[in-house]
């Protein structure tokens, strides 16, 4: 049906629009061009007074996979319903579980997702859970780095185009969009009771170091071609005094492509009395003088939530400070990662300065193509404060009211008081869209040029960002009306993107025998069939 | 470039006719061979018991016509009754389970649309594990890392060889492990492992004791040689199996201060972990959950199944078992069975039998491991006239399976 939406405001960075009313014309699932004849419209929406960007794209949240599933079952008493939040749509009373997620994406004008830490060997029940996440499009980026197959090429000296052929099969068999490492080599350290793994340490029985492995899997994503760079969680995540290891890391990436998640987690000095500080300043000239280097900031807002990682090694380290009292540590094949609730407080010097080194990380980084907004989800906050993020950034005087409120030495050390740069729309839409479309790889969406699948976000323009971005006027999904007034009205099934590099097919020989000598089930139960995702999960894959 | 994957050639899973995936207990051994399908007997071969039955069954009973009252009926006469009987119900208890991802999946979206309560046959053991974690969390372990990491296996339980009959072979019996040429250590604790375990934790935490037993002295000996002690509880159906647990998961992060150690903690029956998994991706908790209300609640004991149906609080049983072909408990509710074509009811037919495809027999599908890390994929070895359980869901719910299979 062709489409007119009039008189917003336009803000489509991809293509140059910065606020300027005009129109947006849709026909089926894409963006056309403005037929010559404006009654041509089947329907128009008249959208004076609002702002249209394209739908949002969130590269980094933890929204499917055991360990995200085993956080629900960990934690009931997080989220009890007392309600169905609409009375027609399944699970719609499931707070937290797969439908709910879609629903409160959307309702904020979110149209994709990408869960970042797909362990290979659990990356089926990831596709099972993506399919069950209404409206957003979906995908995964597969882990690799402690897998025993490739420390063991590296430990045996094969080659670089073995590494790239591997990951590319890697790719292929778990259905992801890209390649993310997570603390490389340090869940496999922590098997052999090794407690701390950083740049230059070597996993113990490979001796090969961290830098090694995530050199090879760097060059592997380059040597393959596919957009994504390389996702990288660095050592020592959360450790006082960080900031080195992200420098090192970026050091280390060597003018190629690297995308560092989370960096707020990162953003540690050790100086002053508590040993604690701000080292955003240094990181943020690190990434503003790397031009290869994106990053997102893993944003921390205060409240109750639960840290999901792949990271072992430093969720075991964090156990003790769970909140409530509990916590999971896991062991698989070629992985790991645990479960540790939390909640932070505004009061607490540490939580207060997590979160000033986040909007700090934001505001110092120059160029918004290159920082990406995430609460890492749900590890620093839920990706429902993305509204509250937004509004910190745009409005000086917000984040005057919260540095009032938060303990008082960490507002005395922190930059942030000092910071007076404000967001606006434009920058939120490239952060939000057109940059994070670029970095994934997504040339149809995030912006809303023609060709463009209709993935349209229509907000209310109020003053209080908050508001804004709460709850979408209106939301397209493939030109289907989704969302109206923040509500979701309908639901469709949205998609799940995936790459498939070319690789050497020989790798497949030494990858079987490894299967049967030591896995618990032959290669082809570890490989997930395109056919077999349709008819199984009914979930249909985009192959880029 | 003949060597080289492209979009239009890209791998697929190639299996042989010795890769057949066994999905009839929660060890999913996949090095199954069966040669012919479809010939009598093909399954006759099977060392184990438990894939020989399950293999056998399936193979023989390619079709089967619904029942109504244990009168052979049509397709939408016999939909049309059990239909009939859901929107009746106030309390429809959704449970057996026995299947894989499309059946848990199939009765949570018939839970929820009716407002029933799901729960698993074994949902008694599985609650068990369940309550111990959701109090404290524990570390733990896989069954692959098991197999390629542990010096020390603490068995703990009876019936361990009932419930996983290759359990043994697969994890012990193996040529080769990941550095290391030393088999594990076994050790089996069936008499009084509370007592055993408690004993240890105390000897480990250098406390006094007055004095211990034997086997407890020893054990603590041989986890304070070892590197990666590994403790799988399967204590199902043991009146104190709640604490035994507890006590497993205590010791473990006794042993974690300084040293390594985990739990391998194992659904044991047919489609147990996915059950578990998918309740919980799709409620939120997991099994033994209501929906009775508008939204999910979940509550370990007065939500299991078998109390539901005793205290009549349930009226009226929807029994899923795609994998195991034994009927219903009996019960006073009426009950519809989704179920295996080759179900025996002798003499006490359900009000409503639909039959359904076996998944990995009949039809393709995904069911987790024992220890819920990996979701293998299922394929249809013959074809079958049976009905897929998604599919008569979709009919059940009165909307066409084909929209998808979630919304």
């Amino acid at each position: 049906m062709l489409t007119r939406l009039t008189g917003a405001r336009i803000y489509d960075p991809a293509n140059g629009v910065n606020g300027e009313v005009r129109d947006v014309w849709f026909d089926g699932t894409h963006i056309v061009a403005p037929p010559t004849d404006p009654a041509a419209a089947a329907q128009t929406f008249d959208l004076r007074g609002k702002v249209i960007m394209a739908g949002a794209i969130d590269i980094h949240s933890h929204i499917a996979g055991g360990n995200v599933n085993n956080a629900r079952a960990l934690l009931p008493e997080q989220h009890l319903a007392e309600r169905a939040r609409y009375a027609r749509l399944p699970f719609a009373g499931a707070k937290w579980s797969a439908f709910d997620t879609g629903y409160r994406y959307a309702e904020m004008g979110f149209t994709t997702v990408v869960e970042p830490a797909v362990l290979p060997i659990n990356a089926s029940q990831a596709h099972a859970e993506l399919a069950n996440i209404p409206i957003i499009d979906k995908a995964g980026l597969a882990i690799v780095g402690n897998d025993d197959f490739l420390l063991r090429m590296l430990r045996d000296g094969g080659d670089q185009q073995q590494v790239t052929d591997y990951i590319a099969w890697t790719l292929h068999a778990t259905r992801c969009l890209g390649v993310k490492v997570i603390n490389a080599g340090g869940a496999s350290s922590f098997k052999f009771n090794q407690r701390h793994l950083s740049l230059d340490d070597e996993v113990p029985m490979y001796g090969v170091t961290s830098r090694r492995i995530l050199n090879a899997v760097q060059t592997a994503v380059v040597q393959m071609g596919i957009e994504h760079p390389v996702h990288v969680h660095c050592n020592n995540l959360g450790v006082p005094g960080n900031v080195q290891s992200a420098l090192d890391t970026i050091e280390a990436a060597d003018g190629l492509p690297m995308h560092l998640a989370h960096v707020q987690f990162y953003g540690y000095g050790d100086e002053g009395e508590r040993g604690f500080s701000s080292g955003a300043r240094a990181l943020a000239d690190a990434v503003n003088a790397n031009p290869n280097i994106t990053i997102d900031v893993g944003q921390v807002l205060f409240g109750q939530t639960v840290t999901i990682s792949g990271d072992v090694l430093r969720q075991f380290e964090a156990r003790g400070i769970a909140s409530p009292a509990k916590s999971v540590i896991w062991e698989g094949e070629d992985g790991g990662g645990g479960i540790v609730p939390f909640r932070y407080r505004p009061g607490n010097f540490v939580n207060a300065l997590q979160w000033a080194i986040g909007l700090e990380l934001f505001l110092l980084a120059d160029d918004p193509w290159r920082v990406f907004f995430t609460t890492d989800h749900p590890n620093g906050a839920p990706f429902t404060a993305y509204p509250e993020l937004f509004r910190l950034l745009m409005d000086r005087d917000h984040r005057n009211h919260w540095l009032s409120k938060i303990n008082p030495g960490a507002v005395d050390i922190c930059l942030l008081r000092h910071l007076d740069r404000e967001y606006d729309l434009n920058d939120i839409a490239i952060m939000t869209r057109a940059a994070p479309a670029r970095l994934l790889g997504l040339p149809d969406r995030g912006h809303l040029g023609v060709g463009a699948i209709a993935d349209i976000a229509v907000y209310d323009d109020l003053e209080d960002r908050s508001a804004m971005f709460a709850r979408a006027h209106l939301l397209f999904k493939s030109g289907v009306k989704v969302v109206e007034h923040g509500r979701v009205t309908q639901v469709v099934q949205g998609l799940t993107h995936a790459v498939t590099p070319d690789f050497a097919r020989s790798i497949e020989a030494p990858l079987g025998d490894y299967f049967d000598r030591f896995h618990m089930m032959n290669m082809s139960s570890f490989m997930l069939s395109r056919e077999q995702l349709a008819e199984s999960l009914g979930q249909e894959l985009v192959l880029h | 470039m003949t060597d080289q994957a492209d979009n239009a050639s890209e791998p697929v899973p190639a299996r042989t006719s010795d890769q057949v995936a066994c999905p009839f207990c929660a060890m999913l051994c996949d090095d199954l061979s069966l040669p012919v399908h479809s010939l009598p007997g093909a399954a006759d071969t099977l060392a184990c018991a438990r894939a020989r039955a399950g293999f056998s069954a399936a193979l023989a009973q390619r079709s089967r016509s619904p029942t109504i009252g244990g009168r052979e009926t049509d397709w939408p006469q016999a939909v049309e009754h059990a239909r009939t009987l859901l929107e009746a119900s106030r309390l429809p208890l959704f449970h057996g389970l026995l299947g894989d991802l499309a059946d848990a999946q199939g009765a949570l979206r018939l839970a929820e649309r009716y407002g029933g309560v799901i729960d698993h046959a074994d949902g008694d053991a599985m609650s068990v594990n369940l309550a111990v974690y959701q109090d404290s969390g524990w570390i733990c372990t896989s069954l692959g890392e098991t197999r390629n990491r542990a010096d020390l296996v603490v068995l703990i339980g009876e019936r361990i060889d009932d419930s996983l009959p290759r359990l043994r072979e697969r994890l012990f019996d193996v040529a080769e492990r990941l550095h290391t040429d030393a088999p594990a250590d076994i050790v089996t604790l069936s008499e009084d492992p509370l007592n055993t375990l408690d004993e240890v934790r105390t000897l480990l935490r250098e406390r006094p004791l007055p004095s211990p037993s034997s086997l407890s002295v020893d054990l603590h000996e041989r986890i304070r040689q070892c590197r990666y002690p590994v403790f799988v509880p399967l204590v199902a159906g043991q009146a104190d199996a709640e604490l035994i647990v507890r006590a497993a998961a205590d010791l473990v992060r006794v042993l974690n201060e300084e040293h390594r150690a985990a739990l391998l903690m194992m659904t044991t029956g047919a489609g147990g972990a996915t059950a578990q998994q998918a309740s919980t991706w799709h409620g939120g908790f997991g099994i033994r959950t209501s929906f009775a209300a508008g939204y999910p609640e979940q509550d370990l004991r007065r939500h299991a199944g078998h109390h539901l149906l005793a205290g009549d609080e349930a009226d009226l049983l929807v029994w899923i078992s795609t994998l195991d072909t034994n009927p219903p408990p009996p019960c006073n509710q009426p009950r519809i069975v989704i179920g295996h074509p080759a179900t025996a009811f002798d003499d006490a037919p359900p009000d409503v039998f639909l039959p359904v495809a076996v998944p990995g027999v009949h039809r393709s599908g995904f069911i987790h491991r024992g220890d819920g890390l990996h979701m293998l994929p299922l394929q249809a070895l013959l074809k079958s006239t049976l009905p897929g359980t998604r599919e008569l869901v979709g009919q059940l719910l009165d909307t066409p399976a084909e929209t998808n299979g979630s919304c």
